[in-house]
């Protein structure tokens, strides 16, 4: 059984093969297995060989077929606007163009769709200070431009202490992180790692006021069902640590 | 409270942070190589299954949380087939509650992430309407066609991947391409006939 010829490479029309292109050029913004790592707690810097190896691996080299030997170029022109050039050889696989570092604001969209859609939490008695700091933003006409590599950095200093127990330390990079980028577009993994920073300091009340306080800030959050985990925790779960 | 107590918060899954022992190493290196090899997939299937440019970095951190809390569970030759089985089963979470909470997706917000707003406008364009020509598609011919128009995957991968027969897959195949290009022609028919 043989696959039927792909409609982009000449089964399809043009208007076929344009919207089909367009699917194929579509990638993920290039900061975003850092900004994944980072959030699932990992090393985001640990990913960067693999990253620039896969870098060369691209669908459109796929699709196109590097062992074809193919050149195709194929041309989008709805008023001429775009230019698609598809340009692959035997021996090019990185036919795909590095892409430019997306910004913050642009590629980050949980913090601030998170933001807009939900209320301001209720403070919780006793962290009041910490519940506020989990609230979404109010404008701030004068944020300075966020560095998102400053930003991972920063808090990959954080999952250092914690990974070696230093929960005073970690908060202490939170607090200056917190102070760096008010608005920030990790500001919800900044937000677990405090609540992560009180559970090692060995005060889980405090830790579950502030992940019931994130929940409230971010009910849709991909962090939410980890931090019910830790809101809901039983009592006598409390009692080992 | 450094040593035994944060190892056990890491152990009952509470802390993200990982300490520095052995299992919880292997386990990490594991999700690092599977975030290296499948983020990129991930992510565009996410897009191509029907989750707006707005919301796909949420989703891919979702399938990416279930992949870490059941990584013990997962066989190392059913990586991509569980990750794939994930990132469809979040692509329709979200696409159900973004129906149930707004009647509909913001097609507005289904933008290319792209180096140049101004030189992409058109692809969003295309993309936008690619996606809508996708809504259109079950969901079961929407990812045959995806997997194989799109990711240029072949008709016995898109098999492993799924674990349907490979004749299913023909077939389906051939469905999904045969409505595609109807709802195409379609559009363009009525448009032409808006025109004049």
């Amino acid at each position: 059984m043989t696959d039927p010829k792909r409609l982009l490479l000449g089964e399809g029309n043009p208007e076929e093969q344009e919207l089909l292109a367009a699917g194929v050029a579509e990638e993920p913004p290039a900061d975003g297995k850092k900004r994944l790592a980072l959030a699932l707690g990992l090393s985001a810097t640990t990913l960067v060989t693999a990253e620039r190896a896969e870098a060369s691996r691209g669908a459109l080299s796929k699709l196109l077929g590097a062992k074809l030997g193919l050149k195709a170029a194929l041309v989008l022109s709805a008023g001429g606007a775009l230019a698609l050039g598809l340009a692959l050889a035997t021996r090019t696989p990185s036919a795909r163009p590095a892409r430019p570092l997306a910004p913050a604001s642009a590629s980050r969209a949980p913090s601030t769709q998170e933001g807009q859609d939900t209320p301001r939490p209720n403070h919780a008695p006793g962290v009041a200070l910490d519940a506020e700091r989990l609230a979404p933003a109010a404008p701030a006409p004068a944020a300075p431009p966020s560095s998102i590599a400053d930003e991972v950095a920063r808090l990959d200093a954080v999952r250092r202490a914690l990974s070696v127990g230093d929960s005073a330390g970690a908060l202490e990079a939170l607090a200056a992180y917190e102070h760096s980028y008010p608005r920030g577009a990790l500001s919800p993994e900044a937000a677990r790692l405090r609540v992560e920073a009180f559970l090692v300091q060995g005060d889980p009340r405090r830790a579950q006021a502030l992940a019931r306080a994130f929940l409230r800030a971010y009910p849709h959050s991909p962090h939410a069902p980890a931090l019910r985990k830790i809101a809901e925790r039983p009592r006598r779960a409390e009692a080992h640590e | 409270m450094a040593g035994r107590s944060a190892l056990s918060l890491v152990e009952s899954g509470l802390l993200t942070v990982p300490l520095i022992r052995d299992r919880a190493l292997e386990r990490r290196e594991r999700l690092e190589r599977l975030i290296a090899d499948e983020y990129r997939l991930v992510w565009r299937l996410l897009r191509r299954f029907g989750v707006p440019a707005s919301g796909v970095d949420d989703a891919t951190q979702q399938v990416f949380l279930v992949i870490a809390e059941r990584l013990d569970e997962i066989r190392p030759e059913s990586e991509r087939a569980f990750a794939f089985g994930t990132a469809l089963r979040v692509a329709q979470g979200m696409r159900r509650r973004a129906a149930r909470e707004d009647g509909t997706l913001d097609l507005d917000q289904r933008r290319a992430h792209g180096p140049s707003p101004d030189e992409l406008a058109d692809q969003r364009r295309a993309c936008a309407r690619l996606d809508r020509i996708l809504d259109q598609l079950p969901d079961e011919l929407r990812s045959v066609f995806v997997l194989f128009e799109l990711e240029g995957m072949t008709s016995p991968e898109i098999a492993a991947l799924t674990g349907l027969a490979l004749g299913t897959v023909a077939s389906r195949l051939r469905r999904a391409r045969a409505q595609f290009r109807g709802i195409v022609a379609a559009e363009t028919t009525a448009s032409r006939s808006g025109q004049s």
